[in-house]
């Protein structure tokens, strides 16, 4: 396409003919030329309507207009003209397209590349074999590859549209749930209970804390063994459903982050909220910095949230007991007042009972794991860099900075555990609630799945396969801040091997035409020969016409005199009798399966509009004679055409049914001796009934 | 868009109200009293039916204690709305006797005749009356009934001598409805008609403006806003004449099958009440004899005619094509001229179809939008035609019943601005003719909407022309309007048919 555009570019300030000739059908293929050219400027964009200028395959020579009032448009007529006499262009149709009958897939291929663009661009017939509709399997190749000019293919388009959308929901998800945090903070500041009696506060607030025994816990007195001992046992389900389950461990960070500092934090413990809270470590390192102390403060009460509790940590280092004594030790003396640190000794000594075995601990430990690499990464950058705060690090893990310290020196060690496993965390199939969701969510552009990047080198796969790992495990570069670590770089650097790559790709792809459309092109056009695909002759239209008819059924029939032989209402001439008369109008039919209807309609076509219409074909028999071969079309039930209403209402397209009145085999069959099917189509008498609920409700 | 679910069953009553009002100046006690209590939640304790379904879903109590508020006030709302008392005013009450045999020997095709009979004096100029469905009525109303000006049907140009002259009759599903409403009494007469409604006396006045005609137990009962039962002493000879009936008796008195004079079958009494409910006027639609009016043969003429004339013109395509000849074209309005063999269909004013409507795809009711002009003998023809059909007997209507049905309406074009390419769709969209059908299913009613397309009167082929115009059609074909050049560009056949044919 990119070369047609340029040759289009090239002729556009001559005068109409030109342009209409530069136009396909007859310029080399748009796709393999350009894979060559390393394109050292985007080609400039030709308007759509110059692409898809030809609604059928056809040229047309139109004679400029003549305007009294300007002498000098006579002249151009007359020029125009005389050259049209002097050298007559080819007799339309010109170009005769060659497709392959597949009886496999009953279709029509066409491997040619000039073929496939010039049916592809007048008039929309067919669809590539391995795209959505236009084919374009070999440009998302390219763009998936080299990641550079890929966006520009519309199924990219499209991913690029759903990843905005739900980005946007996101934010939207997130301002409400700020909204009602701050509610709730406002309400919690106007009671005028004191602010130390947090449980009493989280009882009338939350009330889905009241079974928690977490509360219970906070309402005991600082170390009773009984009182947390459920907590253990509340956790222990909740690990099974480990990866998910502690990315939620942020949650309490972000919520402080939010609230200002002189407030009693108040423990998130709806779903919801936690569902909204970040997940990612990147954004809990850098917002939650200056708010380090609210973290040492927070009581956590929810069970997600007791989960992400330094036992986890403690567990990291669980071979070292004593890192274990040093975390209840530590923590009286940085919040001497608070509950919370009594749940952290407690589930720390639960730990100790051995319950930490299971796979939710595993993975939470990786999680900390990745999360303590992470800073670490920051630490060695940072003293180079701006100064950053290294509260940070402690806010890593809260109170456990001791476990952090530790591990800065057992890093290596951590990542070698992580080459152990080569995918240790899930993190695309956690719920992305960060602030900063552009460096942990997987870039549009990133491969759909990890086997994708095979032949690329290991660097990039490693890279490309989760994003969350690979901002931890990529080497630290001189920008320091997380959220520019993108899995790019490693690209960027086997640049030369992936051009590579593509000078050795070829395109795979076929394009295909259905029957209805063959046959449109071949009977109405004359635009395009199907040949058979052992002889490689072409197949005469009418043989054509019977082909199609016999492979209508499934197992095809054949030709012969029996009742089981081919009948006017073969469900080929009946969708074909449809698809010609909304062609012949200038329509756009295509194929309409998926929204659950035969053919969908555009104005011009699907690079321009949206489909308006939605048709489903009724073959009607009212024809008295054929009450003699007791056909009835099979009724359809009222539920049938709810669903299919309700299905095109949801993608806004109103739907048609479309009667074909179908003649009797002995009036088909006189036609299709006199006057061959172009006399038997005739006989097809069309009627569109379209179709709309009404709402006694809004029609008052 | 009619995607979500769109029962606003806190807004009907409004609706119906007002428009019941405006159609009655005489003032309706129950439907006044419904309004003035709804104007009361508005303003007095500012709610509306609006506010009680507005606002943002929330799935989940997220514990603050604005939403508690909302909530509870909205609870609140609700649970107001639904204490009020409904009182049955005993002026406003009105009492219908069951007499299902009384008509029926009225003839059935009565639709001329009665409306001949009912106008002796012929100066009724065009206006026909309305089809009256005399040997369908079998509920006799008592005094005259406030709503009659939507309901019922009386027989006027009858003898003074007749029983009962000058009273309103009530179809079977206006009875069941006004009994559900609770605005009806329904009695069962242990006497004959004679006896209840004794003719009235030669010798008095005219008794068009004060009938005469009370029940004799009652006579002292005397008119609207007299109540029937005000004396206790009465009661007893109230009883005489007959007894009243059960809600369940009146469903098992007025429902029947299809077809069984003097009831209506469930299903269209479901959507007639449905209707009436959401603020609609119905009435029931002519019999199919009396609806189905021969055309004339004049404009089948002037089609044949013209059928003529392009078949001569017209070359014979090849067998197995190509239809579009090689050649050099100048623009596409040829190509596919070429092109269209298959037989487009062409809107016209005289129904095409040869069929006649069938049970149950024919129209049932004539439906109006709630106007404050609208009686039941004075109304502008019907803004929609409906059949109701069983979701379970039937199916998708088939090539014959559904184009019966549509040609059974009268065509139905489009807004007059609709015109253009930019308005294609409406077009495409309204129809030409078109017909509701309620499909029943066990009581869940679902309105669809059927109208006869055209397709073949949009000849999208036409603005190909000046798309690909070097400099005239800006705007790529879209919108591009009144500059066309010449007489041939593209705008030629675009106006005709949906406009004023």
């Amino acid at each position: 396409m990119a070369e047609s555009a340029t040759v289009t570019m090239a002729s556009t300030n001559e005068d109409t003919i030109n342009r209409v000739e530069a136009i396909p059908p007859n310029n080399p293929s748009a796709v393999t030329t350009t894979i060559g050219l390393p394109a050292p400027s985007p080609p400039a964009r030709v308007p759509l309507y110059k692409i898809y200028a030809l609604p059928v395959p056809i040229r047309t020579f139109p004679l400029p207009s003549f305007y009294p009032s300007n002498p000098i448009s006579l002249i151009h007529l007359v020029i125009v003209w005389l050259r049209q006499v002097m050298s007559p262009p080819q007799h339309e149709s010109s170009t005769i397209h060659v497709g392959v009958w597949d009886p496999d897939t009953r279709s029509v291929h066409i491997k040619d590349p000039s073929s496939i663009s010039a049916l592809w661009e007048q008039g929309f017939y067919g669809k590539g074999s391995l795209s959505r509709s236009e084919p374009n399997w070999m440009k998302r190749e390219i763009g998936r590859r080299e990641s550079t000019q890929g966006n520009t293919v519309s199924e990219e388009r499209t991913e690029a549209r759903r990843e905005e959308r739900r980005q946007a929901k996101w934010e939207r998800a997130k301002t409400e749930l700020e909204a009602i945090e701050r509610q709730r903070s406002e309400e919690a500041l106007t009671r005028d209970e004191p602010v130390g009696d947090m449980v009493a506060v989280g009882d009338a607030v939350l009330p889905l804390s009241e079974n928690s025994p977490a509360v219970a816990g906070l309402e005991s007195p600082l170390a009773e063994p009984e009182a947390t001992e459920p907590v253990a046992f509340e956790c222990q389900p909740l690990m099974q459903q480990a990866p998910e389950v502690i990315l939620v461990e942020p949650v309490r960070e972000a919520v402080t982050a939010q609230l200002p500092v002189d407030r009693p934090p108040k423990p998130p413990v709806g779903p919801a909220e936690l569902l909204a809270l970040p997940n990612s470590d990147v954004p809990r390192t850098v917002e939650a910095a200056p708010f380090c102390c609210p973290i040492i403060h927070k009581a956590p009460v929810g069970p997600a949230e007791l989960l992400a509790l330094p036992n986890s940590q403690a567990d990291l280092v669980a071979g070292e007991p004593k890192e274990i004594e040093a975390v209840p030790a530590r923590i009286p003396e940085a919040t001497p007042a608070l509950p919370t640190p009594a749940i952290n000794g407690h589930a720390g000594s639960k730990l100790a009972n051995g319950h930490a075995q299971s796979n939710g601990f595993v993975n939470g430990r990786a999680t900390e794991a990745s999360a303590c690499v992470h800073h670490e990464v920051e630490d060695d950058d940072a003293s180079a860099s701006e100064s950053r705060p290294y509260v940070v690090n402690g806010a890593c893990n809260g109170i456990a900075s001791p476990v952090s310290s530790e591990s800065t020196n057992g890093a290596p060690e951590t990542r070698a555990t992580r080459g152990q496993e080569p995918k240790p965390l899930k993190r695309r199939k956690s719920v992305r609630f960060s602030p900063r969701v552009v460096s942990t969510t997987f870039q549009h552009f990133d491969p759909p799945s990890p086997n994708h990047s095979a032949d690329t080198p290991p660097k990039s796969a490693s890279s490309a396969s989760t994003n969350g790992i690979a901002t931890i495990i990529s080497p630290p570069s001189p920008v320091t801040s997380p959220e520019l670590i993108t899995p790019l770089e490693p690209v960027s650097e086997s640049g030369p091997e992936t051009t590579a790559v593509l000078k050795e790709l070829s395109n795979k792809e076929h394009f295909q035409l259905a029957p209805e459309e063959a046959f449109f092109l071949s009977f109405s056009v004359g635009a395009l020969s199907v040949v058979d695909p052992v002889t490689l002759a072409p197949i005469p239209t009418e043989d054509l016409l019977t082909l199609f008819r016999a492979h209508s059924y499934f197992p095809p029939r054949t030709v012969d005199t029996s009742a089981e032989s081919l009948q006017p209402h073969d469900p080929f001439l009946v969708d074909y009798a449809v698809y010609h008369h909304f062609r012949s109008l200038g329509w756009v039919p295509r194929h309409g399966m998926k929204f659950g209807v035969d053919f969908i309609l555009y104005q011009r076509g699907p690079v321009f509009d949206h489909s308006e219409f939605g048709v489903m074909v009724m073959p009607a028999f009212s024809d008295l004679q054929w009450n003699e071969h007791e056909h009835q079309a099979p009724r359809k039930s009222w539920s049938w055409l709810m669903g299919v209403n309700r299905v095109l209402a949801h993608v806004l397209k109103g739907l048609v049914l479309v009667y074909v009145d179908i003649p009797p085999p002995s009036v088909f069959d006189d036609a299709m001796k006199q006057g061959g099917i172009a006399a038997a189509l005739k006989l097809y008498n069309i009627r569109e009934v379209m179709v709309r609920r009404f709402s006694a409700n809004r029609n008052r | 868009m009619s995607l979500d679910d769109d029962d606003m069953p806190t807004t009907a009553p409004i609706a119906s109200a007002s428009a019941d009002q405006e159609d009655a100046p005489t003032g309706d006690e129950v439907m006044d009293e419904e309004i003035q209590d709804f104007r009361l939640f508005r303003k007095d304790k500012n709610i509306s039916a609006q506010t009680i379904r507005k606002g943002e879903k929330d799935f989940e109590s997220h514990g603050t204690r604005a939403q508690e508020d909302a909530l509870e006030q909205s609870r609140q709302a609700m649970k107001e709305v639904l204490s009020y008392t409904r009182v049955h005013q005993p002026h406003s009450l009105v009492r219908g006797w069951y007499f299902p045999d009384w008509w029926a020997e009225w003839p059935g095709k009565e639709g001329e005749s009665a409306a001949g009979k009912t106008t002796p004096q012929g100066t009724q100029g065009k206006e026909k009356r309305p089809f009256a469905h005399m040997r369908d009525r079998v509920v006799i109303l008592e005094g005259s009934y406030v709503s009659s000006a939507n309901l019922g049907r009386a027989v006027t140009g009858q003898p003074k001598e007749t029983p009962a002259r000058g009273k309103d009759w009530l179809l079977p599903e206006e009875a069941l409805y006004l009994v559900e409403r609770g605005s009806l009494d329904l009695w069962w007469p242990t006497r004959g008609l004679e006896e209840i409604f004794p003719p009235s006396k030669p010798d008095l006045k005219d008794g068009k403006a004060r009938p005469e005609s009370e029940p004799a137990a009652t006579s002292e009962a005397d008119l609207v806003g007299q109540p029937f039962e005000a004396n206790a002493t009465d009661e007893a000879n109230e009883y005489d004449m007959g007894i009243p009936l059960s809600v369940q008796a009146a469903y098992s008195l007025l429902i029947g099958n299809d077809g069984e004079r003097g009831k209506v079958s469930l299903q269209k009494f479901q959507v007639y009440s449905n209707l009436k409910r959401a603020g609609y006027n119905v009435l029931r639609a002519p019999p199919l004899a009396e609806q189905s009016t021969p055309q004339t043969p004049s404009v089948t003429l002037w089609q044949w005619l013209s059928s003529l004339l392009p078949s001569g013109s017209d070359h014979q395509p090849k067998p197995y094509g190509p239809l579009v000849q090689p050649g050099l074209y100048r623009s596409y309005v040829p190509i596919y001229r070429q092109m269209a063999i298959v037989p487009r269909h062409k809107p016209s004013a005289a129904p095409s179809s040869l069929w006649l409507p069938e049970d149950p795809f024919s129209i049932h009711f004539h439906i109006w939008k709630a106007a404050p002009k609208w009686s039941k003998l004075r109304h502008p023809p019907p803004d929609f035609y409906l059949a109701v059909v069983d979701a379970q007997e039937t199916g998708v209507p088939t090539f014959r019943e559904i184009t019966a049905l549509i040609d059974a309406t009268p065509p139905a074009p489009g807004k007059p601005e609709w015109t253009g390419p930019g308005r294609m769709y409406a077009r495409l969209k309204h129809g030409h003719r078109n017909a509701l059908v309620a499909v029943v299913d066990h009581g869940i009613i679902n309105y669809m909407r059927f109208a006869e397309g055209a397709f073949g009167e949009e000849l999208l082929f036409e603005r190909f022309d000046s798309r690909n115009a070097p400099r005239g059609g800006k705007g790529g074909g879209r919108g591009g309007g009144k500059n066309s050049r010449g007489g041939r560009g593209g705008r030629g056949g675009r106006g005709r048919g949906r406009g004023r044919r």
